[in-house]
């Protein structure tokens, strides 16, 4: 019987939303996605040597914060220089809570959506939500699975396989 | 949470493609230093491949066709001979009945029932925190409506210790919540003693 005793996992990313948190481990033989829903966890595993690949696709959701966080400073900041000194101060405070929340969005960068893929399934890793995260979070995977298999891809590997977009697919 | 692990509504292995209009990406779309632009929708993309994408798929074992009467045929399909036995239950069973998880050999009856019984925890998709429910059992109805916990703080108690040496999460977790609930259900407990002692008094 296998025991939980068995495997150490060491956790190397988590995410914390308003309905759910999800934490990201690696373990002996593969990395384990943890969705934790306050009174039960659903379990998602990676085999290294299963791992086909790691997409990312551009999201939105950053621009749409920043318009939305934008708007709200207008709508806060613009009259404050039409109203009275008391109302302009009250109005000053209540921008910068929006001021604040545009200039972190800025700072933490593009959003993305990044997505584990395996020779089973595919796995969306919601603790990669940023470009800039999705920069330190390869390189804490990609020994691990490379150890694995044997080593890296190189692009000229995946142009003999694939193509390019100009000769199209190449013939095995 | 559906959404969570839904990402491209079409999944091929070996075939990546775009999440977004799923077109497959030639060689030179993968393994990029930064995002470029998928060649049919133009949203920003960025694959980085493993030698698994393209590795050669070890074909699936669908278990050979019982060829001679004499030999001993798969306790679940009887037209296929048996190749192994089952580690748990003793049965024989063919490839395709076999599912082997860490060094075990297990049929699928047998696969099913330890997962029920939590013992297959390398496979096991989805545990109940019963620790997160004392403790909430405990916690919940001081916001909710506070007269309840007349039931539910020893009801938290009881749990807490009911529980306590039932596996909690799979990357392991410590005893204190269950020692919290223990803690705020005796403490509920104990002022509604108070109370009613109180009331008694008087």
């Amino acid at each position: 019987m296998t025991s939980e005793t068995d495997f150490k996992y060491r956790k190397i990313g988590r995410f914390k939303g308003i309905f759910s948190r999800s934490a990201f481990f690696v373990g002996d033989d593969h990395f384990l996605l943890v969705i934790n829903q306050h009174f039960s966890e659903n379990y998602r595993r990676f085999y290294f040597n299963e791992i086909e690949g790691i997409t990312l696709r551009k999201t939105t959701r950053g621009r749409n914060l920043t318009i939305l966080f934008s708007i709200l400073l207008a709508l806060f900041g613009i009259p404050a220089f039409f109203v009275s000194e008391e109302g302009a101060i009250v109005l000053v405070v209540m921008a910068a809570f929006p001021l604040v929340l545009l200039l972190v969005n800025l700072v933490l960068g593009t959003t993305v959506e990044c997505v584990m893929r395996t020779t089973a399934s595919q796995e969306t890793l919601p603790m990669v939500s940023r470009l800039r995260r999705y920069h330190k979070f390869l390189p804490q995977v990609r020994h691990y699975i490379e150890a694995s298999q044997g080593g890296s891809l190189e692009q000229f590997h995946l142009i003999a396989r694939f193509g390019t977009n100009s000769a199209g697919p190449a013939t095995a | 949470m559906a959404a969570l692990f839904a990402f491209s509504r079409v999944f091929r292995p070996g075939e990546p493609n775009c999440p977004s209009c799923s077109q497959i990406l030639a060689g030179d779309e993968m393994q990029t230093e930064g995002l470029v632009r998928c060649s049919r929708c133009r949203t920003e993309i960025l694959f980085h491949a493993f030698p698994a994408l393209i590795r050669d798929r070890t074909p699936i074992r669908a278990g050979e066709k019982l060829a001679n009467t004499e030999d001993a045929s798969c306790y679940y399909h009887l037209d296929k001979v048996a190749e192994l036995t089952c580690d748990s239950c003793g049965r024989f069973i063919c490839g395709l009945c076999d599912l082997e998880i860490a060094g075990r050999h297990l049929c699928p009856v047998c696969f099913q029932a330890n997962l029920s019984k939590g013992d297959n925890v390398r496979v096991e998709r989805r545990r109940m925190l019963k620790d997160s429910v004392a403790l909430w059992t405990a916690i919940l109805p001081i916001f909710l409506f506070w007269p309840v916990t007349i039931i539910t703080g020893p009801t938290a108690v009881f749990m807490a210790l009911r529980y306590w040496k039932a596996p909690t999460s799979v990357v392991g977790r410590t005893k204190t919540r269950l020692i919290l609930a223990i803690l705020l259900g005796l403490a509920e407990t104990g002022l509604w003693a108070m109370f009613f002692i109180t009331l008694f008094n008087l």
